[in-house]
């Protein structure tokens, strides 16, 4: 199926209320571009134009497409593991699977330092990397694989296709828009993230950016560095919307697919779930665990342990129902349409993503106190900051479930005398629901553990589980910081809930998983 | 389409409106004038009153689990509540100048003079009144009167001491370019107390050796780290075998830190390496006649506050006759490097050196 060029499903709805999202969400930018020639053009292009800033670039740019393709590869198969085996507690599984969201990089980091303190620099970090972004793309794709089209790869097989090339060819295509939206995912979290690297001493430009900022004088070539990431991310997001382009649709609604029950299978998949599982969830809370033994120092305050798990809770669901929503319009459009508009649209709300977050706090402290300063440093401004901050996440994720039905049903619908927007609401927006719980998921664990522009903007005296944990691991108080990395992933379940409930699709009930197996023993 | 070009526009004006935002000029953060007028003033002026009713907004680049009780006590002394912002002290620098004259903040809690001088070079700080700002040593304190200094850091070299005696690690900071040392040093480039160090190295012994050293450090491999913290963790994990950090962060460890791998060398007196870094606390214009902020510094600089600083911190009280911390050498043993702390302000050119040599 070709893309449509022309647009006959999307109403000037959508359009309108996405260019304002973007709009908003391209704020930051510009008072990026302000700070980095605020010394002066000259100025700028030194502090690009050096070889630290090269080496910078080189160690960033390695990074990104080492860990996209691990977790590309690792998602998948993970996402595939879930949906297409017969391993026993699925529901559950795809609860654990999203859990290392909840956990912050830099924990992740602290865990593996502490089990091998000698061994640090790009494998190790890439490895972190890998396990708490490889969620980014799992749960989008569970959710494209609970609507995947199984019926070409039935006939296919009976035809004498090898299993392999069945899957190559008519499986893989219908969810690698959802996986390449969690790929996008995890470069521009890998892009921004400053935990990790600086943990692992391997420098990227976020280190370099930090560094320069820390010095306190260097904004403008902080701001500088911060560019070159914002050009990275643009290059990314340019390369995954060309790729997308010629992603086919199926023609047929969406047909259950016999699960494979084959015991060697599904062992094998049931070990790489639980291997992934200790390494990125256990692992971590067990290092945090196993410095509590040795705090002698620290008590623990359960009163604002509680405070915070409750702000966090409340600030993550406002947060991600508000980013979700805001966001449909864009995913749908973007889904639909692709022309040049849609595709600046789309670049300018994703490319925000990318920058660290103590840019965007700046940027946001200082855009709050010129255009709105009666909101400055009130859950408002810091909600505000959330959904520009983390819009992406849910786009991503919606994008690809809107684009999985095909458009020829929406067409028919309109054909049958509904309005654009009827059609969308009645018919698009059910269909796409496992994608945009996807996404309001990934929204609410970004926040929960989001730290610089949670401390700049938050109504004094707000206390949320990140500013906990930071406040405990900035003085080296790891045990002290266990039992709040502990409630950080227990809420993190929260969210998922919402996920295991619209997959439903692919959990087989108990009956049919009878009759498969009395038919291959038969 | 009519309504998308309307729509397009719609768009365009909102980013127009984003960068006049950002472009128009604040005159807070252009000018940089010193509080040089209210210098008369201030001899010689009574203490304002106390407002119990009026909240004090305080910002602390201090951790809240080390400051947190000091402040409840000041709290429960004086009636005053306190409400903090508790962050790191270089992201509430950049946040005090983005605010610039808007900010909430009466007082500004730092962890490091640079920040301080930071803050004050924008011109937002207030003139420190005399009689608090004389309870501390001229040299921990800004020049300006604008900030004064509350407790004091020593720059140390944390080392492996399953690997290494005592005697083996250098207390001359020069005697870590020797090659034996490759790969074996920790530093952390990104941080304040770091390119104060740098800084005081510049000052003491010129721009022309302080590249050379950094240089010939740089050609040894150190490893680089983004907090001190993690400095000492790698040196306690044998990760590392000599880390350049301040010397609290092992005396306040989670375990008792006599008992830690990581033990500490103090530099050799009168040398950059044996540098006290201090914390201090400084007054924002808006609150320049506020009773609260005043008692609140008062409160700081008492023989209560500074001993609390010196217990439970285990950092250098600044006031005289106050005591030192356990298991550190007391300050005048140290003797610090000859250097006057107000210089240390000068971030901009530490920080332009370190870019230069590559380091940052």
């Amino acid at each position: 199926m070709q893309p449509r060029f022309t647009n006959t499903v999307v109403s000037t709805a959508h359009y309108f209320i996405a260019s304002v999202v973007a709009g908003f969400a391209v704020l930051p930018i510009t008072y990026l571009l302000w700070r980095a020639f605020s010394n002066g053009l000259s100025e700028t292009i030194n502090t690009l134009w050096r070889p630290r800033t090269f080496e910078l670039f080189i160690n960033t740019w390695w990074l990104i497409l080492t860990v996209s393709t691990a977790t590309m590869v690792l998602g998948v198969a993970t996402a595939w593991v879930i949906t297409n085996l017969t391993i026993p507690g699925k529901r559950l599984w795809i609860i654990l699977v999203a859990l290392p969201l909840a956990i912050p990089s830099f924990v992740a980091s602290y865990a593996w330092l502490s089990a091998f303190p000698t061994v640090f620099g790009f494998w190790p970090l890439a490895t972190v990397l890998t396990l708490c972004g490889m969620p980014f793309v799992t749960v989008p794709t569970i959710a494209a694989f609970a609507k995947a089209d199984y019926a070409p790869a039935e006939v296919a097989l009976t035809l004498g296709k090898s299993r392999l090339h069945v899957f190559r060819t008519l499986v893989l295509p219908q969810i690698l828009p959802a996986a390449s939206a969690g790929s996008l995912i995890v470069v521009l979290y890998v892009l921004s993230d400053f935990g990790a690297p600086s943990m692992m001493r391997y420098e990227t430009l976020t280190v370099g950016v930090y560094s320069q900022l820390i010095g306190g004088a260097g904004h403008a070539r902080a701001a500088s560095l911060a560019l070159l990431l914002t050009f990275s991310a643009a290059l990314i997001i340019f390369a995954e919307q060309q790729l997308r382009r010629f992603n086919p649709q199926s023609a047929t609604g969406a047909y259950r697919y016999q699960q494979k029950t084959a015991r060697g299978a599904v062992g094998a998949g049931l070990v790489l779930l639980i291997l992934l599982f200790s390494a990125s969830v256990v692992a971590p809370l067990g290092a945090l665990l196993k410095a509590m033994l040795g705090n002698e120092r620290f008590a623990t305050d359960w009163a604002k342990i509680s405070e915070g798990a409750w702000s966090s809770l409340y600030l993550g669901i406002g947060a991600a129902t508000i980013a979700t929503l805001a966001g449909l319009s864009l995913a749908y459009l973007t889904a639909r349409v692709k022309t040049w508009f849609s595709s600046l649209l789309e670049t300018t709300t994703f490319v925000g993503n990318a920058l660290p977050g103590v840019v965007l706090a700046l940027a946001m402290v200082t855009l709050t106190l010129r255009l709105l300063p009666a909101i400055y440093q009130t859950t408002l401004s810091l909600l505000i900051a959330y959904v520009i901050l983390f819009i992406p996440k849910s786009v991503g994720a919606a994008r690809a479930s809107f684009a999985q039905l095909p458009i020829q049903v929406e067409e028919t619908a309109r054909t049958l005398g509904d309005s654009k927007l009827a059609v969308w609401f009645k018919l698009s927006l059910p269909n796409a629901l496992p994608g945009i719980a996807a996404g309001w998921l990934l929204v609410m664990t970004s926040v929960m553990k989001e730290l610089p522009v949670t401390l700049m903007l938050r109504p004094t005296g707000t206390v949320t589980l990140a500013t906990e944990l930071w406040n405990a691991s900035s003085i080296n108080a790891y045990g002290a910081a266990a039992p709040i990395g502990v409630v950080l992933v227990a809420l993190g379940v929260v969210p998922t809930l919402l996920l295991a409930a619209s997959v439903k699709r692919v959990l087989p009930e108990q009956e049919n998983l009878g009759a498969v197996e009395r038919t291959e023993n038969a | 389409m009519q309504i998308r070009k309307l729509v397009t526009f719609a768009t365009a004006g909102i980013m127009a409106l984003g960068l006049a935002a950002c472009g128009s000029s604040a005159p807070a953060q252009k000018a940089a004038e010193k509080p040089a007028d209210s210098k008369a003033e201030h001899h010689g002026h009574k203490k304002p009153e106390i407002n119990k009713e009026e909240t004090l907004v305080v910002y602390s680049g201090r951790n809240e689990k080390l400051v947190g009780p000091l402040l409840e006590e000041f709290t429960k002394e004086t009636g005053i509540k306190v409400d903090v912002r508790y962050a790191g002290t270089p992201e509430l620098a950049a946040q005090l100048v983005e605010e610039g004259e808007k900010t909430p903040a009466h007082v500004f809690l730092s962890q490091d003079a640079g920040a301080l001088g930071l803050v004050s070079g924008k011109g937002l700080f207030s003139h420190m009144p005399h009689e608090l700002a004389e309870k501390v040593d001229a040299k921990y304190s800004s020049k300006d009167h604008s900030w004064v200094g509350l407790t004091g850091r020593a720059r140390v070299i944390a080392y492996d001491s399953q690997s290494l005696k005592a005697e083996e690690v250098p207390a001359d900071i020069w005697e870590l370019t020797d090659s034996k040392w490759k790969g074996q040093i920790g530093i952390a480039p990104g941080n304040a107390s770091f390119q104060s160090f740098v800084t005081a190295l510049r000052v003491a012994e010129g721009e022309e050796k302080a590249e050379e050293w950094l240089k010939k450090i740089i050609a040894n491999e150190p490893q680089k780290f983004a907090k001190n913290g993690e400095i000492l963790e790698a040196v306690n994990n044998g990760g590392v075998k000599l880390g350049l950090i301040n010397h609290y962060y092992w005396a306040r460890s989670e375990k008792d830190p006599k008992t830690l791998r990581a033990q500490l060398k103090f530099g050799k007196p009168g040398t950059p390496g044996a540098l006290i870094n201090v914390t201090g606390v400084g007054i924002l214009k808006k609150a320049e006649a506020n009773g609260n902020a005043y008692a609140f510094v008062e409160f700081l600089l008492s023989e209560k506050g500074q001993k609390y600083f010196v217990e439970k911190t285990f950092e250098y009280p600044l006031v005289a006759g106050i005591g030192e911390p356990a298991n550190v050498p007391p300050l005048s043993e140290l003797g610090g490097a000859d250097i006057d702390l107000a210089k240390l302000d000068s971030l901009e050119e530490t920080v332009k050196l370190l870019t230069k040599v590559g380091l940052l």
